[in-house]
């Protein structure tokens, strides 16, 4: 195990630089003038001049990298372009309302995705089996932006349940639309693994064994095979929180949500590049101790993945 | 031959995907000499008319036919998806190909830098190529397709590692094939079945990403439609034309369902060991 978790911080090492090398990278070679975005087009040669002085952009490649990362590693982010303020700051401000939207997600996605994946496996073949199956199938084809707008239109609009957008405060009602649109498809994908796992448990022979004691079928179910089934689902909550933390630009956008992601699409509106840079790279390094967490937990849960090389 | 295409149209997934794919392809490709209306005729009269007789699926707020507009959605969402995928699995392939046969120190320099594109999150790394290079769709499908080379790299390589050691491959070699032949006319050709399950997998996911990016205003402009920009348009017409979003949500939604059950069902019919993962992303969010 140590072993493992040893080659799998080194191999962090060399993914992490690669992360800061892109993010620094996308935006700085990018055709056009960062100067110009900040200082609008009605300034003289002199006042840019200074300006490019002032951000260093005059420096060699290596050199700014170097300084990039010198900051960062002080939690420097830079100043924004439009704002004048430290994109720090900012992130620091919006990142936790995309925690909270992305642990809510999480919740709903666990909880449905178990419900259906449960009820489905109980009666394979039954309606309530091809019912469930269907609606993962769609839940995994349907466009996250366009499930909230049917959402939207349902629960606000037409029965006028929930609010249609907003924070709100930080009350629960705002949350649940949102919530509710960015899980859906991990809630489908997980409900589809479940009942694969638990279907595949069900056939092995400890639980012809736990059947022959005489134990409970509800305890068989949810004790001894459940806790097999569960693996996969580690895998994609792990995965999907992951992305949630970095892909739920859509999701807030389309509920005016005040989190990192709508942040990043103004920011994007404004070519604000420190302020897109820090967003992207924030949300790349949790993209990546996240999925880094889960590998390791994957081995904790099951030591057979620990030999295993590629 | 025969005996395939049986086996292909008693799989239930195979043939609602195949259906599905067919009608969009046929909506696609026919909607250019059918011109089933003008998608950019403005007609500010029939303004946000309900779908019914003369417009079949209702008008937006100019009084564009929806009808048509969805039709030419459905070519450009298509045609990004498909030079996309080009793209990618050109690139994805070589570099699996690469990978898998020569191993080494070639290996695991492709795969590093695999695993580093696949360490950004998908979306967001499209979202920073449109940003830095602007919007526009060949910047849409390159990014795309430069971005998915990852995934289909890996799978393939993970083929031809079990391919290579292979007595035909070891026969090509004893007699004296060069390496160029042994990779394009030996190994590639056992490749074409998980190509075509990465193809089909991987269209669905472009689908998606050119509507969530069009849907953000970083994809196509206006007054070009496709899936995404015609979602995004109609949102704010929700309460009062609830048909602007509805429609071309329920299109794109069903041709990536489409998609992604024909993948599906190709996976099961041509690789019945499983070796292709599933939820191969565009630009491969998931390794």
């Amino acid at each position: 195990m140590r072993r493992f978790l040893l080659r799998r911080l080194l191999a962090l090492g060399p993914v992490l630089l690669g992360v800061t090398f892109l993010s620094f990278l996308l935006l700085y070679v990018v055709p056009g003038d960062p100067v110009q975005a900040v200082a609008g087009e009605r300034y003289d040669e002199a006042v840019l001049a200074e300006l490019r002085a002032e951000l260093h952009l005059d420096d060699p490649l290596p050199l700014r990298y170097g300084r990039f990362l010198a900051d960062l590693v002080r939690g420097d982010l830079g100043v924004s372009y439009v704002t004048r303020e430290p994109v720090r700051d900012a992130i620091a401000a919006t990142f936790p309302h995309t925690l909270r939207l992305a642990l809510a997600a999480m919740l709903i996605a666990v909880v449905l995705g178990l419900g259906l994946g449960l009820a489905a496996a109980l009666r394979p073949g039954s309606l309530l089996d091809r019912a469930a199956m269907l609606l993962a199938s769609a839940g995994i084809s349907v466009p996250v932006f366009w499930l909230g707008m049917v959402l939207i239109y349902t629960f606000s609009l037409e029965l006028r349940w929930l609010p249609p957008s907003g924070y709100g405060e930080g009350s629960l009602r705002h949350l649940i639309l949102p919530a509710l649109t960015l899980g859906a498809a991990s809630a489908a994908l997980i409900a589809r693994m479940t009942r694969t796992a638990l279907l595949e448990a069900l056939g092995q022979d400890y639980i012809r064994t736990a059947r022959a004691k005489g134990l409970h079928p509800a305890r068989i179910l949810l004790v001894h095979a459940l806790r097999n089934a569960l693996l996969p689902v580690v895998t994609v909550v792990g995965n999907d929180f992951g992305s949630y933390l970095s892909g739920s630009v859509l999701t807030e956008r389309l509920f005016a949500w005040p989190g990192l992601g709508r942040y990043t699409l103004d920011a994007v509106a404004k070519r604000d590049l420190p302020a897109i840079q820090g967003a992207i790279l924030v949300m790349a390094l949790a993209f990546v101790l996240v999925n880094l967490l889960v590998d390791l937990s994957y081995a904790w849960i099951d030591p057979r993945t620990r030999r295993e090389d590629d | 031959m025969g005996e395939g295409w049986r086996r292909c149209l008693r799989h239930s997934g195979f043939v609602a995907g195949a259906a599905l794919v067919l009608v969009f392809a046929g909506l696609a490709i026919a909607g250019a000499w059918l011109r089933i209306g003008d998608p950019l005729a403005t007609a500010p009269s029939r303004a946000l008319l309900p779908p019914g007789a003369g417009h079949l699926f209702g008008t937006d707020a100019v009084g564009r036919d929806l009808a048509a507009r969805v039709v030419a959605g459905a070519r450009l969402s298509l045609l990004v998806g498909l030079l996309s995928r080009a793209v990618a699995l050109l690139l994805g392939t070589g570099a699996g190909l690469l990978a898998g046969y020569f191993g080494g120190r070639v290996d695991g320099l492709l795969m590093r830098l695999a695993d580093m594109t696949l360490a950004f999150p998908a979306l967001l790394l499209l979202i920073a190529v449109v940003a830095a290079f602007g919007p526009s769709l060949p910047t849409l499908f390159l990014a795309l397709g430069v971005l998915g080379w990852a995934p289909v790299a890996r799978v393939l390589r993970s083929q031809v590692l079990s391919l290579r050691r292979q007595d035909f491959i070891e026969a090509a070699r004893a007699l004296g094939c060069r390496r160029r032949r042994i990779l394009l006319r030996h190994l590639l050709p056992n490749l074409s079945g998980t190509l075509w399950v990465l193809f089909s997998m991987g269209m669905a996911s472009a689908i998606i990403a050119e509507g969530s990016l069009s849907f953000l205003g970083l994809g196509a402009q206006p007054p070009q439609p496709s899936w995404g920009t015609l979602i995004r348009d109609g949102f704010g017409y929700l309460r009062s034309a609830p048909w602007l979003t509805l429609i071309p949500g329920l299109c794109m939604a069903l041709a990536v369902l489409g998609f992604n059950l024909l993948g599906d069902a190709l996976r099961d019919l041509l690789d019945p060991a499983g070796t292709a993962s599933s939820r191969t992303g565009a630009a491969g969010s998931r390794p």
